[in-house]
Formats: structure tokens, C-alpha cells, sequence
């Protein structure tokens, strides 16, 4: 009779910020692994180790795989890209895409889907910014709260997010804070440098593994003319903001 | 630092992984100090100056940009080294007696309200001065615990980014002095040596629950008398070399004087000093054999390793005994008994009675910090024997104190009063000899008597000595006549 590992095989390969990983799971799991991971499947040969989707409750494995990838790709470009928490969204038509930036739980998936049916969902986890500013794509499921205490990992697709083939290229740099009690149009505020550096940092993985990290992040704000933060009440209240910041400069 | 980066006049630097904002003032210090370079006080006030002009009366431009560098080596963005940025021993040698004496009121007002554990912040008084504070904490050898309780404390800007600075390096030696404890031990353990630690970190993770409270001094362990030669040589091997001034192990009459008469040995690491004891002090007959000691022994963590030490009990009556020894000028050392004698689970160990000299320890210090609830008999007693003459003499003392150890500088003297310590019993008789060798042919004269006869090295050792005691008098005559 065949060992439990044996049972366990590379089911995908996920493609995260141009990183490819393998997933290793058992035959029960693979159904359900490669629904939630349909959008960020690649036929290109790994890159990493595999990460393992493990145990037999479906919701849970999948729970736990999320970061597990996420964990992997961030080691593989350690040093390389610049990588923030960061939800990414970009215009279907020109590639150009917003980084909005905030600590985890406060409003990135949110933002997300509902952003996701207007601009092209490129990421809700780890936006990663090459040197010259394009924003790699990591579509990776959704944690949707359906009540349960576990969070259902849902595909992009499967929710009505939109794609595109354009390479994302950065255009705006946002940090959003999320106050319900905020009345009115989102409120915008553009940032120093300097400021906006001290903001974003903490939000950024491996970033002293870079060479003068903060002269990169100082690249990246300079390039998009400024980084600004940005409160706000409702998600939907962002489009507007998007919209603006995104338009090709005249 | 990783990276700084400026614009606009302000900037953002990473240390560690911690990302800070640099106000203008800042940034411009940080120019002036390049990487890699030292720089004066001086030169970097000059360089301010030349920036933003000079500040608005009553500001020193000295003062302002001080408070600005002690934020940063807070922040660990800037190294505060040797004489170069020297400030608190600058100015602590600038201080008049007066201020040095309201400094460690202040301070001994401040250990009292953080001892007492009472709610509301103390507040430094108006009239102290920031620099007497923090001249007192560091000379008091308190400057960790005071940077721990900042919140409870309500100073100066400059006072507490100052002391916030201190402590992050006297904190970073204990830890490496912890890493070193770990490995004298566990090298000695390998060697089936039984060792027990005691003071410095020992103590601070005993008394405090923070190894690191205590800042760092030298590692200090005991074993028993029979494996001082084993111990001497695992040391050597992991590291540790003899310290001049003491003999080494072998078939020396010198090494047999230094195991009969003395307490202990030091040798030196490359990054720290290790005193290895056989007996400890004060006095022989003070404590309970090493057996006993063993049997009675307690396990603290220090830095997550076990490592084990005096009972709270022993560890009480040491401390109590050695804030004797060093007549209470230093409150750290009141301070540690205060805790120790405040913890119930210290008198569950008591099989012994304290030593008048320890007692007074005790009742120096809750006069001092105040008498902890559910306190025994014994700690009342102590405190009502504390001499109101005696207290006086102990505060002008610490008045003055500096962080280092002075020697007396009168031949023998410590001969005599440790002579006076003694108890009218036989084994007294026996300590008083042991005494008196020691004073008469002290070690630093032995080092280098290699002859395994008494009758050939001790002449040249009394020799010795007495020209040392003839030149120490003569000193005190030259300077007796030249005042």
C-alpha cells in the first residue's frame, strides 16, 4: 500500500511575482487546489521547492497554502524586488496600476474585490515592484469570509475580479487607511519622501536584504511623482481615486 | 546603519531592520559624523550652527545638539565612544558637589517611588538638573534600571534619551556576558566541575527576573576548593588566560598561599573577565561549605539558559555581606538586597542567622527604599539598628561615589577591618591568621615566586611588601605637605 507521502504529489505550478511554485498535495486535494489556484497556474518549471497543501479538511489546507506560497516566492526574490503589502490594481487598458499599501487586515482584500471589477487584479498579498517599476502579477486566491471561522480561498475569476496581459507598470503609490467614520470623498494627502519612505517600510519584506533600500523606495515614489495616503470610508470610494491617478498624464 | 537617505533637508535612516524619520537638526548632525569617522561634540555644534544659525536664548547650541545625539544613539543611529563623545563624564566632572548631591537625592528619591511600586509618575525635581541625574545613575551603577521605568519617571528630554542610550550598551555587554557565562559553564560542567554563578547577570536574573538589568561587570563563579587547578585549566582551554598579578596553578609555594589564603582568581577572555572563586568572600566561615551551598543551589535563566546559582537565601546574605564590604557607596548594591529581602521565598531558606554586617545592609536599605509588606521580624530589627550616625556617613559617601572601586590607600587597612569583623570564637583564631598572611604577602607579590619553598619565597615577598608599604606612607606624607 502506497505511504502517505507517496499519495502527496506536485499537483500545480503557481507562478507568484515571477517565481514558480510547485504544490504538493494529496488526490483529495487537488480538485479543490487547482479551482482556487486557477488564475495563477503556469506550465513553466519550478523555481522553488514545492510547498506541501496538507491534512483532509479541505478549507483548511487551502487556509494554510496561501501564505506557504506567498512565504516561498518572497524568499526566492529576497533582495531583488522591492516586495510591500500591498494590494495592485491596474488600468485594463494601459497596464498602469495603483499599489495600495496597508498593514494585513485592514482593507487590502476588501479593497480588492471590489476594486477587482473595474481595474485588473494583479495582487491583494505582496505587490513586487521591479527596479524600473513594473508591478509582477500574483493572482492568488481570495480569503473570503462566508461565516465559518475559516476563510474560503476563492480564484480571482471565480469572483468577477478582472485580468490583463499588460505588464503592470507602477503609476500610483498609496497608503489607505480605512475609517468608517470617515464622511465624504476619500481624503488624499501627498507625502514627503521622506514620510512616505518611513510609511511604506514597515509595510515591505526583506527589505534591509536590499543594497540602500531606502534609495529604492525613494526611486519608486519619485517615479510615480509622489506617494500619497489616503483615508477613507468604503472601498468603492477608491475608485474615483484610482481613476484620477491612473489616467495617462496630458 | 543600512541606509540613509536624505531630501529636503530631512531624513530617513535604517538600523536594523527599524525604519526612523530624522528631523532636520538630526539630519544635519548625522551629516557631520561621515561613516566610520569619530567626531567631537564640538565639531558637530559647530556644524549646526553653521546650518541654522544659533538657537534662542536660554539654549546652548552644546545642550540642544547634545539632547539631539543622545536621541540618536538611542536609536542606535549613532555610536556615543570613549572620550571623544564622552558626555556624561564630561560633564559629570563639571558638576559641583552640591549638584553631584542633588543628583543622588534625586535619584535615591526616584529607586524609592520605583521600589515602592506606588501609582503616579515621579517627577524629577526642578532644581536638579538633567546631567546630575544621569551622573548619579551611571556612578550608582543604576542606569538600566532607571531606563527601564522611564514611564514611571517623568524627566528631561535629554536625561532620558541619554540613560535610553547607556543602558542599550550596558544591556548588549550583559548579553554577551551571558554568552560567556553559559559557555564557562558548560564548559566546566563537562569536566564534571559543580560551578555556581553568582553576582552580575546571575544575580540580576535571580533578584530581578532580567539578566540584563544590572548592566555588565565581570563573570563571577564558584567551585569547590579541590577543583580550582581542574577549573583553572578547563578556563584556559576555552579561553580564558591568567590575569597578572595572580599565581598559576602548579607545585609553587606561591600557588599553595593563594589557594590558603585568598578567595579567588581572575583571568581574562576576550570579552570578558571570569573570577573564579573557591571561597567566598568576605570572610572564611561567613558562608557554609561549597557542599552545602551545592545542595541548597537554585537554577535562574540567564538569557534562556539554565545556569545555577545561590540560593535566595545565600545569594541575600552575599549581597548583604559585599554592600558591606564596599560601605554601602553604592545604592545598586543596596538595591539588590532590597529586592532580595522584599521576596518571601528568601526566608524560607533561612538556616542561619545574618551577620551583624549584613544586617545592617539589610536595614540600610529598607531604610532607604522602605520596608516591604509581610516583611519577617528579622528585616524590623534590622532596619532599627541602623545608626542615624551611621546613615549619615553612608549618604555623604555615596554623595561622592564614582562608578569605579577605589582601593584604601592605607597599608593594611583592610587587614584591620576585617580583623574587627571577626567573632571572639577559635575558628576566628584560625581566620585571623589567614588574615594576616594574606595581608603581609598579598598575592601580586607572589606571581612570579616560582620556588615551591616557603623558606626561599617568602623573605623576597616580605621584602617586597615592605617597600611597597614604606613608598604607599611616603606618598601620603608628600601629599599630606603639599596641601
Amino acid at each position: 500500500m502506497p505511504s502517505t507521502e507517496e499519495q502527496a504529489d506536485v499537483v500545480a505550478h503557481v507562478s507568484a511575482f515571477g517565481v514558480v511554485v510547485p504544490i504538493r498535495t494529496s488526490h483529495a486535494l487537488r480538485g479543490p487546489v487547482l479551482e482556487a489556484w486557477r488564475d495563477a497556474l503556469t506550465d513553466d518549471e519550478p523555481t522553488t521547492d514545492a510547498v506541501q497543501a496538507a491534512g483532509t479538511d479541505v478549507e483548511n489546507a487551502l487556509h494554510h497554502l496561501s501564505p506557504a506560497v506567498t512565504t516561498a516566492a518572497i524568499d526566492a526574490r529576497a533582495g531583488q524586488l522591492v516586495m510591500l503589502h500591498a494590494a495592485a490594481l491596474a488600468d485594463t487598458e494601459t497596464g498602469r496600476t495603483a499599489v495600495l499599501v496597508a498593514a494585513s487586515g485592514t482593507g487590502k482584500t476588501t479593497a480588492s474585490l471590489t476594486l477587482g471589477k473595474t481595474f485588473a487584479y494583479l495582487t491583494d498579498e505582496t505587490a513586487a515592484i521591479t527596479r524600473d517599476g513594473v508591478v509582477l502579477q500574483y493572482r492568488k486566491p481570495l480569503s473570503i469570509i462566508d461565516g465559518s471561522h475559516v476563510k474560503k480561498q476563492i480564484a480571482p475569476s471565480a469572483l468577477g475580479l478582472r485580468s490583463t496581459d499588460l505588464d503592470g507598470r507602477l503609476a500610483a503609490l498609496l497608503m489607505i487607511e480605512r475609517d468608517p467614520g470617515h464622511e465624504g470623498e476619500p481624503q488624499v494627502e501627498k507625502l514627503d519622501t521622506v514620510d512616505a519612505i518611513a510609511a511604506i517600510a514597515p509595510q515591505s519584506s526583506y527589505l534591509p536584504s536590499m543594497d540602500k533600500p531606502l534609495h529604492r523606495l525613494a526611486e519608486l515614489v519619485h517615479l510615480v511623482g509622489g506617494a500619497r495616503r489616503v483615508r477613507y470610508a468604503e472601498s468603492a470610494d477608491l475608485a474615483a481615486v484610482l481613476t484620477r491617478l491612473l489616467a495617462v498624464p496630458s | 546603519m543600512t541606509d540613509h537617505y536624505v531630501e529636503d533637508e530631512r531624513s530617513v535612516v535604517m538600523v536594523d531592520e527599524s525604519v526612523l524619520g530624522l528631523s532636520p537638526i538630526a539630519t544635519t548632525i548625522l551629516e557631520a559624523v561621515p561613516d566610520g569617522s569619530t567626531v567631537t561634540l564640538q565639531a558637530v555644534t559647530e556644524h549646526v550652527v553653521r546650518t541654522f544659525g544659533p538657537p534662542d536664548d536660554p539654549n546652548s547650541a552644546e545642550d540642544l545638539t547634545r539632547q539631539q545625539v543622545w536621541d540618536l544613539a538611542a536609536h542606535k543611529v549613532l555610536l556615543v565612544v570613549g572620550d571623544e563623545l564622552s558626555f556624561s563624564e564630561r560633564r559629570a566632572g563639571e558638576l559641583a558637589g552640591e549638584e553631584r548631591s542633588e543628583g543622588v537625592t534625586a535619584l535615591r528619591s526616584a529607586l524609592r517611588h520605583l521600589r515602592a511600586g506606588t501609582a503616579g509618575t515621579w517627577v524629577l525635581p526642578e532644581r536638579v538638573g538633567p546631567t546630575s541625574l544621569v551622573a548619579a545613575a551611571r556612578a550608582h551603577h543604576v542606569v538600566p534600571s532607571i531606563a527601564a521605568n522611564l514611564d514611571r519617571l517623568a524627566l528631561p528630554r535629554q536625561a532620558s534619551s541619554e540613560l535610553e542610550a547607556m543602558a542599550g550598551r550596558q544591556r548588549a555587554g550583559a548579553k554577551q556576558l551571558a554568552a560567556d557565562l553559559v559557555v564557562v559553564s558548560d564548559a566546566l560542567a563537562a569536566e564534571r566541575i559543580p560551578v555556581l554563578a553568582f553576582k552580575g547577570v546571575t544575580l540580576a536574573a535571580q533578584a530581578y527576573g532580567d539578566f540584563a538589568i544590572r548592566g555588565a561587570g565581570d563573570l563571577d563563579v564558584l567551585v569547590p576548593p579541590q577543583d580550582v587547578d581542574r577549573a583553572h585549566g578547563v578556563l584556559n582551554e576555552a579561553g580564558w588566560t591568567p590575569a597578572p598579578g595572580f599565581p598559576i596553578p602548579g607545585h609553587s609555594w606561591a600557588w599553595r598561599h593563594h589557594l590558603q589564603t585568598g578567595n579567588e582568581l581572575t583571568l581574562i577572555g576576550p570579552r570578558s573577565n571570569v573570577d573564579l572563586h573557591w571561597h567566598l568572600v568576605p570572610m572564611r566561615g561567613a558562608f557554609p561549605d561549597f557542599d552545602a551551598l551545592w545542595r541548597r543551589r537554585t537554577i535562574v535563566s540567564v538569557d534562556g539558559h539554565p545556569i545555577p546559582t545561590l540560593s535566595p537565601y545565600d545569594a541575600l546574605a552575599h549581597s548583604s555581606g559585599h554592600a558591606a564590604r564596599d560601605r554601602w557607596r553604592w545604592l545598586r548594591s543596596l538595591l539588590d538586597v532590597h529586592v532580595l529581602a522584599s521576596d518571601p521565598n528568601t526566608w524560607h531558606g533561612a538556616d542561619r542567622p545574618l551577620r551583624p554586617e549584613q544586617l545592617l545592609s539589610i536595614g540600610l536599605a529598607v531604610t532607604e527604599f522602605g520596608m516591604p509588606s509581610a516583611a519577617p521580624p528579622i528585616v524590623h530589627l534590622a532596619m532599627q539598628r541602623v545608626d542615624p550616625g551611621l546613615r549619615r556617613r553612608v549618604l555623604h559617601e555615596q554623595d561622592g561615589t564614582t562608578p569605579q572601586h577605589q582601593p584604601l590607600s592605607v597599608p593594611g587597612i583592610n587587614f584591620v577591618r576585617r580583623l574587627r569583623e571577626l567573632d571572639p570564637t577559635p575558628s576566628s583564631i584560625a581566620e585571623a591568621r589567614r588574615l594576616l598572611s594574606e595581608s603581609l604577602l598579598p598575592s601580586r607579590f607572589t606571581t612570579h615566586e616560582l620556588s615551591p619553598h616557603a623558606i626561599v619565597a617568602v623573605p623576597r615577598v616580605l621584602g617586597n611588601r615592605a617597600a611597597e608599604v614604606v613608598s604607599r606612607l611616603s606618598d601620603r606624607q608628600d601629599s599630606g605637605r603639599d596641601r
